[in-house]
């Protein structure tokens, strides 16, 4: 059976749970970045710009986060959702540019995801958008590209840790909160299961058979990272991030592909989702 | 014509994702956009500032307002130091590295 990947169609609520959790997530980041900024307009803090340093008045600290805050939860709610998730998008992408200590890995990712959804229909349901517009299914390609760049940060992350400093042990004993010190004994042991883990579940989420085990593992894994390692909000946006896409993967595989979209169901009148 | 551009995107895209995480296998650690969470030391540089001889030594984390390792700009963080304490010579540390950067 040939595939066409352009074609391939997802349930519209998977979609719509996965946005709920990064606008949740972007709520979050945002109000960090809104900390950092007002820091940063310290004349005496270290500023360190990506490009040109940026005079950051208290209109402008304002005016990026109230529209990060604004379009991640319209985003969140699901009110004009592709363009909120595209505002999101390109405000974040502003908003860091000010100054490099803005950067984080789940924030660069975050950003990645929401702008991909945005590429299909993820307000089509458990939205306001689908109070009157309601969709089925929804185009798949963009959730293949969501789900492929998850995999991605797995396989990568593990492959960072295959060098004889992580694997001894001393770079997790040195990045363990103060609360998880009794855990100390096991930072060997730790370094060597992680990078098995994070290979597994990069590449096992694609599995009809292996998926189960790697939701199960993935989810374990995430909630004891903020319990076992520094920066423990942090993480936590990062595990909810991550496991949002989990319920993306069925379907996406060859072996799994369903027939192309079904109809809509529309409600009063037209069957796409506005913005 | 939409359906190539659909494809072709999704080539690109991929192609990118993979070519930028390798890049940052290469660099520097921790490198941004390479996934590198938790794989490297804490990253703390560390400055020695000298004034006419008084030599104080101050961290990375105590001038940032935020401490993120992707940041490789102890140069740029000594001037910094150069300008605003005043010094004679900044002299940044990490790992084994070290620059000596004299303060116009």
């Amino acid at each position: 059976m040939r595939i066409d990947p352009v074609a391939m169609t997802i349930d519209a609520r998977r979609l719509a749970a996965t946005r709920i959790l990064l606008g949740g997530s972007a709520v979050s980041v945002g109000l960090h970045a809104y900390r950092v900024l007002s820091e940063l307009r310290d004349p005496d803090s270290l500023r360190l710009p990506f490009l040109t340093e940026i005079d950051l008045t208290g209109a402008i600290v304002v005016l990026l986060v109230g529209l990060w805050l604004v379009s991640a939860a319209a985003y969140t709610i699901g009110w004009k959702t592709n363009v909120a998730g595209r505002l999101l998008f390109g405000i974040m992408a502003v908003t860091v540019a000010v100054d490099q200590q803005l950067y984080s890995n789940h924030a660069y990712l975050l950003w990645l995801l929401v702008g991909l959804s945005t590429l299909s229909r993820p307000g089509a349901a458990w939205s306001l958008d689908s109070r009157t517009h309601h969709q089925v299914r929804v185009p798949a390609w963009p959730v293949v590209l969501m789900c492929t760049q998850v995999s991605l940060v797995y396989l990568f992350a593990a492959a960072t840790k295959l060098n004889p400093d992580f694997l001894s042990g001393l770079m997790l004993e040195r990045w363990l909160a103060p609360s998880a010190q009794w855990a100390v004994g096991a930072s060997r042991a730790m370094s060597v299961i992680t990078p098995i883990v994070e290979s597994f579940l990069g590449l096992a989420l694609w599995s009809p058979r292996l998926r189960r085990f790697a939701i199960l593992g993935g989810v374990l894994f995430h909630l004891s990272t903020p319990i076992f390692m520094v920066g423990p909000l942090e993480l936590i946006e990062f595990s909810a991030i991550m496991v949002s896409t989990y319920w993306l993967f069925p379907g996406l595989t060859p072996a799994e592909v369903t027939a192309p979209s079904q109809p809509s169901r529309p409600t009063d009148s037209a069957s796409t989702v506005p913005g | 014509m939409r359906r190539r551009f659909i494809v072709g995107f999704m080539a690109i895209y991929l192609i990118v994702q993979l070519l930028v995480s390798v890049a940052a296998l290469g660099r520097t650690r921790p490198a941004r956009f390479g996934w590198q969470m938790y794989s490297y030391p804490p990253y703390s540089p560390s400055f020695s500032i000298d004034s006419g001889g008084e030599v104080t030594v101050v961290s990375y984390e105590d001038l940032a307002v935020r401490a993120r390792g992707e940041i490789h700009e102890e140069v740029a963080i000594a001037r910094w130091l150069c300008e605003t304490r005043g010094a004679d010579t900044v002299t940044a540390t990490r790992h084994n590295e070290q620059w000596i950067v004299p303060c116009e």
